[in-house]
């Protein structure tokens, strides 16, 4: 059904990136895995393929537009359309916020942002020429609600929770759509990091949550999956969660 | 399939967005209750599911009445066992002028709108999915609950309450591994729209105009968000209300003509 299809995953080297490659993979998808850690890459392709996915790694640096725009390009030469673009490359530099290093800061709007934005903007002026194409943003549960240490990553997440919404709505009546998914914590190794830091820890995670568990990577791949999908023609502009409750959740 | 041998009881699915639901729910497997108040429309429509080999039947339901829900859920349990997934779609639109709004036009809305919706999930949850410690439960919102639209205070409040009730319920019931989720359709092509144009409050134009997808939305578009939420396929979403409505909720129109009185 999806045979001939492309998608783009960045940052889709390890954690949740690699498990929506792997969904997109399974349907039938060309799954290009863009990615800064070469070493991540290479590796994540290496899997792929030995699950019997198509699957192909392309550098990117998504803080640097002419990348992404020159993927783009590199890409419709190659196989000739670009299907759905996920933009799933993040970071967590955590610190309080009055000593934040301002390098937490930039490169975390850089990153998750302006990298969001620029990589939107690149896969979208294809896009828009098809009249054809879906854009799904990871944000997180914490452009939503906020807790200590993470005013960088949070108000970067909030960002793409906006732009999805400013995106959808421009670029709606031309075939394109924009949609969003927002993680509760899942257990991949930047919440592992977290809690090996000790910001944060297992059992606080699992008791802050409505369904007392952390989120599997399948589950957010399958709502990205989804959201791509023909499925839900009319859905765009929106972020959906997939929290186990997480924001629902407001007594404690 | 997504719901094989899985019991679906939908409530006011005897026609518009309710049938394209239960319609789903059969084509994916499932054996479809039909809630209705009218209960010809409830068996009607079961009737054209099953000429076409699913497996639907239609009881009598005033989601408003307790007593009413208890009974639809008494009998579903005799003859299946057991509800996997509810959903909650009855519902009533009536247009007023709040300052003219007539007590009894306010009190149905609220009574069948979020009341109805609340009765009919407890039952649901009360006597077959906290017994069981499984369940999906999907209840149909819209845009309106989440924003001023004039001459719709009960329908609009009512709405915005179903997204949390559902928030609420979600959190309280999560460990028995029950999921609650809304659906939040924009302007669907469904009688009670044409209703509304019928009856010269509105014209397709003038949605289709107002919706950045530039189109009205198809029963079958609600019925897969629906179908998605109740599925094992959302098995981490909770508490959550998905807008399906081509973008229209976050969206500033400037060229707004303002709807007609």
């Amino acid at each position: 059904m999806y045979e001939g299809m492309t998608v783009v995953v960045t940052g889709g080297g390890r954690g949740i990136g690699l498990g929506i490659a792997r969904r997109f993979g399974q349907a039938g998808f060309l799954t290009v895995i863009a990615e800064s850690d070469m070493v991540a890459g290479n590796q994540a392709v290496s899997v792929l393929q030995s699950e019997g996915w198509a699957a192909q790694l392309e550098p990117l640096d998504v803080r640097v537009p002419i990348q992404s725009a020159n993927l783009v390009d590199r890409l419709v030469r190659q196989h000739g359309h670009i299907d759905v673009w996920v933009n799933n490359a993040g970071i967590s530099k955590l610190a309080p916020a009055e000593t934040m290093p301002l390098s937490f800061w930039d490169d975390s709007i850089a990153v998750m942002l302006a990298g969001t934005f620029y990589c939107s903007q690149a896969a979208g002026k294809h896009m828009l020429t098809r009249k054809k194409g879906v854009i799904v943003n990871i944000a997180s549960v914490t452009g939503m609600m906020h807790h200590q240490d993470r005013v960088a990553y949070s108000t970067a997440k909030a960002g793409i929770i906006a732009l999805t919404e400013a995106l959808g709505v421009e670029w709606a009546a031309r075939g394109v759509r924009v949609v969003g998914v927002a993680p509760g914590v899942v257990l991949t190794d930047m919440a592992k990091a977290t809690i090996n830091e000790g910001r944060a820890s297992m059992d606080a995670f699992q008791r802050r949550t409505p369904m007392q568990r952390l989120g599997e990577v399948t589950e957010v791949a399958e709502a990205v999956f989804y959201l791509a999908s023909d499925e839900a023609s009319y859905i765009t502009a929106e972020t959906m969660r997939v929290d186990g409750g997480w924001v629902a959740y407001q007594l404690f | 399939m997504l719901f094989n041998d899985r019991v679906v009881v939908v409530t006011g699915a005897g026609r518009g967005i309710g049938f394209g639901i239960a319609e789903a729910f059969c084509r994916e497997g499932a054996k479809v209750v039909i809630g209705e108040l009218v209960e010809e429309r409830g068996a009607e429509a079961a009737k054209r599911l099953r000429a076409v080999g699913y497996r639907a039947e239609a009881l009598a339901l005033d989601v408003s009445k307790p007593a009413s829900c208890t009974a639809l859920v008494e009998r579903v349990l005799a003859a299946h066992g057991r509800i996997d997934t509810l959903v909650n779609n009855a519902g009533l639109f009536i247009l007023r002028k709040s300052e003219d709004m007539p007590e009894a036009d306010w009190r149905i809305q609220i009574d069948v709108l979020l009341s109805g919706t609340f009765f009919m999930t407890q039952a649901v949850a009360r006597d077959a999915m906290i017994p069981q410690k499984q369940g999906s439960v999907v209840s149909i919102a819209s845009i309106g609950g989440m924003g001023g639209w004039p001459m719709r205070s009960a329908y609009n409040c009512a709405k915005a309450a179903v997204i949390n009730l559902t928030e609420v319920l979600a959190t309280e019931w999560a460990h028995y591994n029950i999921r609650l989720n809304s659906v939040s359709p924009g302007v669907t092509r469904t009688e009670m729209m044409d209703v509304a144009i019928s009856s010269g409050i509105a014209t397709a134009e003038l949605y289709a105009d107002r919706t950045p997808l530039g189109r009205i939305a198809e029963v079958s578009e609600m019925a897969s968000a629906v179908l998605f939420l109740a599925s094992d396929r959302a098995s981490y979403i909770t508490g959550e209300n998905l807008r399906v409505d081509g973008g229209w909720v976050p969206w500033t129109n400037l060229n707004a003509k303002g709807f007609p009185e």
